[in-house]
């Protein structure tokens, strides 16, 4: 851009010359923030912006339903009814809304798991993790407050299946609790502090957590890639400055965002559903909404029922805690994910866990687990992608070279002198070539799972109703699929060997004896 | 300009293209301006265009966004992207048609 200051004739378009104005009166060109690295232009270093952006929309579309919205028993139904019906744009209004609050919660979590691999929580970078997890709590608890709000059905069952869960806790939290979301327990005294809640007490503590969080945004920049600089094509390793090009970037991804909003809002319209009676809701089954019902499938298995609903918000509590002292926990100075394979494979284990937990609670709503069930589904996830991962990295990531990462120490600012380590290449083409062997071992491994348990089903019904045709031909089918699955497993592990000749080694140490070959 | 081969044939061209696409959008983003302000906001018909307008806006803008912030770091402007987005403010005004 042509410096104000210097008189420069150069030709500017219409655009430029409007930017240039307010930065030369607001000064946004100058040194204000410090400069981002080129390579953070990419939509996966802007999924917190965008769940901000998420915010703000909420916000906006939250402040106009305020205008009419009545927090009272009687009348928060009608109130809300009145929206709907007879306020300009009230159903666009309620729809945006509610489909921003899910958007922003997911791109909370997908924020969350994208730092977790790529490691952003390590020094210096630990405080930063913590706020971020204050943040998405406080992001769920928007969720939490304001799904009673209408005051349906659907919503007060939910809500009052969550309130139940305070019961469970310690008596000592669980008075300071009901006394923070319930007051006295009363219908009245529960939607006005949930509304309290909603309006006021969340949206000012995200924006001081935001703030802190911008502050260590700003003390320590955007973090380098994990698998290192020498990932990054030559042409992105420069920096630029957050005016105009990352602030201008961000705007078109909200832009974009917003854009995707509407169009949302039109394909899938929200109908307001009926007034929650106690009548009513006792026909009804209680569901908490879609981001609670990983939470909830837990403490629909039989194990957890009655007493032991303490041990199983002990366990929920226990996984929020090892994510917020994440930093603490995981303290080694590689960032890659190619020296993380236990993090890695349990960062895996827990999205797959939560995306399971979640589809199987939207089928089974209402329905009690049995135990040997959870066991089944759960261990089996988790068995499953355990192994895919240690077959990742055992075939495929520990033949890339592992010099040149990312540490959790220094940064692109840091390295700008030229000091420090020259990263190496991480041989991109060797894990791109590589990548269809992680499909097909992805594919083996899902279907020799699938082939299995059908084996054992059949075995269970043969034991269970006596031999039948229907359970040998299921046995026989299982046995041939597995059969199949072990040829092709050996197959693919004959093609990687080509590449190392480990098991041409061994078998060939196996004919003349270790000794000999050493 | 920031830098660069600021006077090169191909920027100079696509500097031209830019600030013509540039003149379109304002025009389009005014014209959708207007229809926002013509719909029944209490119809299910009226609220959706106003959501696809709206959508219509924010694509405009987002093209706006980066047209002067490539042009700006004297980058070469992507046509895929150019036409993706021109490509979906006809198709919502298409659907605009339907609601």
């Amino acid at each position: 851009m042509a410096d104000p200051q210097s008189g420069s004739t150069e030709k500017k378009t219409p655009v430029a010359k409007l930017v240039g104005w307010f930065d030369e009166r607001l000064g946004l060109s100058h040194e204000m923030l410090r400069p981002a690295p080129k390579y953070s232009i990419n939509p996966f270093y802007w999924l917190g912006a965008l769940a901000v952006v998420a915010f703000v929309i909420q916000g906006i579309s939250g402040t106009m339903m305020m205008l009419y919205y009545i927090p009272t028993p009687a009348l928060a139904y009608s109130s809300t009814q009145y929206i709907f019906q007879s306020v300009s744009y009230g159903q666009f209004l309620e729809t945006v809304h509610l489909y921003t609050a899910y958007a922003m919660i997911m791109l909370a979590f997908l924020h969350m798991m994208r730092g977790y691999f790529v490691s952003v929580h390590k020094k210096p970078r630990e405080l930063m993790w913590v706020v971020g997890m204050g943040m998405g709590f406080v992001t769920l608890a928007f969720g939490f407050t304001g799904y009673l709000l209408p005051w349906t059905v659907v919503s007060k069952s939910a809500t009052d299946v969550g309130i139940g869960m305070m019961d469970a806790l310690p008596p000592q939290l669980a008075s300071i609790l009901t006394f923070l979301v319930t007051g006295t327990g009363a219908d009245a005294s529960v939607i006005l502090r949930f509304y309290d809640l909603h309006v006021v007490v969340l949206p000012a503590a995200l924006l001081i957590l935001l703030v802190l969080k911008m502050y260590m945004l700003e003390t320590h920049g955007v973090a380098d890639p994990s698998r290192g600089l020498a990932s990054v094509p030559e042409k992105k390793r420069g920096l630029v400055p957050i005016f105009p090009d990352i602030s201008f970037y961000l705007l078109e991804l909200a832009a974009l965002f917003g854009a995707a909003m509407m169009l949302i809002s039109v394909a899938f319209p929200i109908a307001l559903p009926p007034e929650y009676t106690p009548l009513l809701a006792s026909q009804y089954v209680s569901q908490p909404d879609w981001y609670f019902l990983w939470i909830y499938q837990v403490l629909k298995i039989a194990i957890f029922e009655g007493p032991g609903l303490t041990i199983a918000l002990g366990v929920v509590s226990v996984i929020f805690l090892a994510l917020i002292v994440l930093p603490f926990i995981d303290k080694g100075q590689s960032r890659s994910f190619l020296t993380r394979k236990r993090f890695v494979t349990l960062g895996l284990i827990f999205s797959a866990e939560v995306i399971v937990l979640t589809v199987w609670g939207l089928l089974t709503p209402g329905k009690i687990i049995p135990n040997e069930q959870a066991v089944l589904v759960l261990g089996g996830t988790a068995l499953l992608v355990a192994l895919v991962s240690a077959g990742t990295y055992r075939l495929i990531f520990r033949r890339l070279p592992t010099t040149g990462l990312a540490t959790s120490s220094g940064g692109i600012l840091a390295r700008a002198d030229g000091t420090g380590p020259r990263p190496q290449s991480p041989a991109a083409s060797l894990m791109s070539a590589s990548l269809w062997t992680a499909g097909s071992f992805v594919v083996l491994v899902g279907m020799s799972a699938y082939f299995i348990g059908g084996t054992f089903n059949a075995m269970a019904l043969v034991m269970a109703q006596g031999p039948s045709s229907g359970a040998f031909l299921l046995l026989a089918t299982s046995v041939g699929g597995l059969s199949l699955v072990t040829l092709a497993s050996a197959y693919l592990l004959y093609r990687l060997d080509l590449g190392s000749g480990m098991i041409k080694r061994r078998v060939h140490a196996f004919e003349i004896g270790w000794r000999e070959l050493e | 300009m920031r830098g660069g081969d600021a006077g090169a044939p191909h920027t100079s061209m696509m500097e031209t293209i830019g600030e013509r696409i540039v003149a379109l959008l304002l025009l389009l983003m005014a014209a959708t301006l207007v229809l926002l302000w013509s719909l029944n906001p209490l119809t299910t018909a009226g609220q959706d265009a106003f959501a696809i307008y709206l959508a219509v806006e924010f694509v405009a803008f987002a093209m706006l966004s980066y047209i002067y912030r490539t042009l700006n770091a004297d980058d070469r402007l992507s046509k895929i992207l150019l036409i993706a987005g021109c490509a979906l403010i006809a198709a919502l005004f298409f659907l605009s048609l339907t609601v």
